[in-house]
């Protein structure tokens, strides 16, 4: 059972395996009623109608005749199943059909309510239809007699009617709802089919056979195998990009590693040359790490901008509280940054400590738009300033630590790899502070 | 004065007790974060080193458990993550500064003074008394432009109350700072670098830098200058 209802198609199967009964059983319950009532309306017409005719053949002359051989061949033969009797107003029998009389028939029909003249009943009982019809006979002579005529006819054949009209009714019910049981399981092996393709195309990927969700899925489940390609793009951007930054860490370790292994232990200069090499190694690796944070960026989050600067400025004024250093915030409280919280955090930290670090006394960070317009971020302090001539140097990206100066330099060219790797534009900028501008647009 | 250094890789924690040793401080040393909470709580620290990644208790958790008890020392963070995050994370949960790993000494050394002047409040590592003169990043006194030559101890006492100024320093709150928990506490030890400091700093017996306030303790008495 559990094994069952693990599966969304086991689920609905069990449901309707239950369902489909119920449905059933109330439908062929109503069927068989109609059916019956209506066998029953069609009897007591049949019955009212041998009655008029019995009436048409009587005669009364002091007492009630019928003739020998009636009209209904029925009523002449005993025990045919179709038996008529006549009774007076006392409820005496006059006359019974040849048919009845092998029948223990007693003096009258039992338990019959009064009728009004012209009043009929008809009732079903102790395997008889019996139909009874009240009427007053007037005599030539002017009286009136009351006269309760009353027809029988047994059930058997009736029954046997209704017997086949049921056995036909659950064959045809049975039969529709083995239809419906396997269309619908039809249905659901169809409806289910892109799960089974999603989970295939999974089994794909994990196997290396695939990269993405290859096939057309229907709107419902698209969202989410949108959203799987998506991270399974972002996270092989990542994976590439832990790659590089391997290599590259690797590559530029080499060289440092190099210079020590080809010098010369007795050199008096050695003790210098590991400690400028060492220094160098942990700039490389500084450079890497933090250029390895960034890029998972491709399923966006929200990120208010505003935020984010106070919890820097808290920290940065905690740094930097020797300095002094006066920081100015003048952000638009709904600035959004669509991505990384940790990759805006990382980004602003770089840009406003630098400011705090190369500023006199006064740090300005100003950010606006976000959401359907371009962010805009600018970092701006009082300090000396990036020399123009290396305003696009320190932004290179990819520019190997190697040849980079250390400073402004490291932390302002992961800066700029961040911005790009969300395709936005970092600026180098005079401010009117008197120090650097950095100015960040991202779209 | 008295440090705590929390560093589960013991290289680099003998490394740091030792460098601050040779400086004058008393040093404590934890290897995991329970210990530190514990020695944390129960010492009165000037000053603690810890790293983030510790064993048993994370450096995060400890600063925020110490805080949370009203242990208000400074506290560097050392940690081997650069990002932004993380140095936000620990400045927000109560450490003063951060230094990222690898580092040099000296640099750790030059946020250690930093954090003591911002407690002490002095934004400068010069203290100008008029005839005495404290250069708190030399460790150096000078008495009428004169370096004084005073002994470790007697440095990191007159350090102490000056670092606490106009207040009453008691003879058990000095033991506590100055020396480690082994000390001899009743021992005359403390009255008697008190009694050197004055005949260095004072051989006229004119200036009287240095109070007694019966039955209470002693007191820098010195005017400050200037910042």
């Amino acid at each position: 059972m559990r094994m069952t209802l693990n599966s969304l198609a086991g689920r609905l199967l069990f449901a309707s395996a239950l369902l489909l009964p119920l449905f059933l059983g109330a439908t062929g319950l109503y069927l068989d009623r109609s059916q019956r009532l209506g066998i029953d309306a069609v009897v007591a017409e049949r019955l009212q109608l041998q009655i008029l005719t019995l009436l048409a053949e009587a005669e009364f002359d002091q007492t009630l005749r019928l003739p020998e051989q009636l009209l209904e061949a029925r009523f002449n033969r005993p025990d045919s199943g179709l038996y008529a009797l006549v009774s007076d107003g006392d409820g005496q029998l006059l006359w019974s059909s040849p048919s009845a009389l092998t029948l223990e028939l007693g003096a009258s029909p039992l338990g019959l309510p009064r009728l009004e003249t012209g009043g009929g009943h008809f009732e079903r009982r102790d395997g008889v239809f019996q139909h009874s019809y009240q009427v007053v006979w007037e005599t030539d002579q002017g009286s009136a007699v009351p006269l309760l005529f009353t027809v029988r006819e047994a059930v058997e054949q009736a029954d046997a009617q209704l017997t086949v009209y049921r056995q036909s009714l659950i064959v045809w019910l049975g039969g529709s709802a083995l239809l419906l049981f396997a269309c619908q399981a039809l249905i659901l092996f169809w409806g289910l089919r892109p799960l089974r393709m999603l989970a295939g195309d999974i089994t794909n990927i994990e196997s290396g056979a695939a990269d993405e969700l290859g096939h057309a899925y229907p709107r419902e489940i698209q969202t989410v195998t949108n959203s799987l390609n998506m991270l399974l793009a972002s996270e092989k951007k990542r994976r590439e990009r832990a790659r590089n930054t391997l290599a590259d860490l690797a590559h530029s370790l080499k060289t440092p590693l190099s210079v020590m292994r080809g010098a010369n232990i007795k050199d008096p200069d050695y003790p210098q040359l590991v400690k400028e090499q060492t220094e160098h190694m942990e700039q490389i690796v500084a450079y890497q790490l933090q250029r390895a944070i960034g890029g998972s960026h491709q399923l966006l989050q929200k990120v208010p901008v505003a935020s984010v600067l106070q919890r820097l400025q808290a920290t940065l004024s905690k740094v930097y509280a020797e300095k002094g250093v006066e920081m100015e915030l003048d952000t638009q409280t709904d600035s959004i940054f669509r991505g990384d919280a940790r990759d805006l955090m990382e980004l602003l930290g770089i840009l406003m400590d630098n400011a705090c670090k190369y500023g006199k006394q006064r740090v300005r960070v100003t950010a606006s738009g976000g959401g359907s317009k371009p962010l805009v971020i600018i970092v701006e302090d009082d300090g000396q300033g990036i020399p123009p001539e290396l305003h696009q140097a320190v932004l290179q990206r990819g520019m190997r630590v190697d040849s980079q100066q250390s400073g402004h330099g490291i932390g302002l060219a992961v800066a700029a790899d961040l911005v790009d790797s969300y395709l936005g534009e970092l600026q180098v900028k005079e401010s009117e502070l008197g120090g650097a501008c950095l100015r960040v647009v991202l779209p | 004065m008295r440090m705590l250094i929390v560093e589960d890789e013991a290289r680099l924690r003998l490394q740091l007790a030792r460098h601050f040793r040779e400086l004058g401080w008393v040093v404590e040393e934890a290897a995991d974060g329970a210990e530190a909470l514990f020695l944390g709580q129960e010492h009165p620290y000037d000053l603690a080193i810890v790293d983030l990644g510790l064993p048993a208790m994370s450096g995060l958790e400890l600063i925020g458990s110490w805080r949370a008890s009203e242990r208000e020392f400074p506290v560097l963070v050392l940690t081997a993550r650069s990002d932004w995050q993380d140095k936000v994370e620990a400045l927000e949960v109560g450490a003063d500064d951060y230094v990222t790993k690898p580092f040099h000494l000296e640099e750790i050394q030059a946020r250690v003074n930093a954090l003591q002047r911002r407690a002490a409040g002095r934004s400068h590592s010069l203290a100008d008394y008029g005839a005495v003169c404290i250069d708190f990043r030399a460790r150096l006194v000078l008495l009428n432009g004169e370096p004084l030559d005073l002994t470790s101890f007697e440095y990191n006492t007159l350090e102490y109350l000056v670092h606490r100024a106009g207040e009453v320093i008691s003879k058990t709150e000095l033991t506590e700072h100055l020396y480690d928990q082994h000390f001899d506490r009743d021992s005359n030890v403390i009255e008697v670098f008190i009694g050197r400091l004055r005949k260095k700093l004072d051989p006229g017996n004119t200036l009287k830098p240095i109070k007694t306030v019966r039955g209470a303790g002693y007191c820098f008495a010195l005017e400050r200058r200037s910042k």
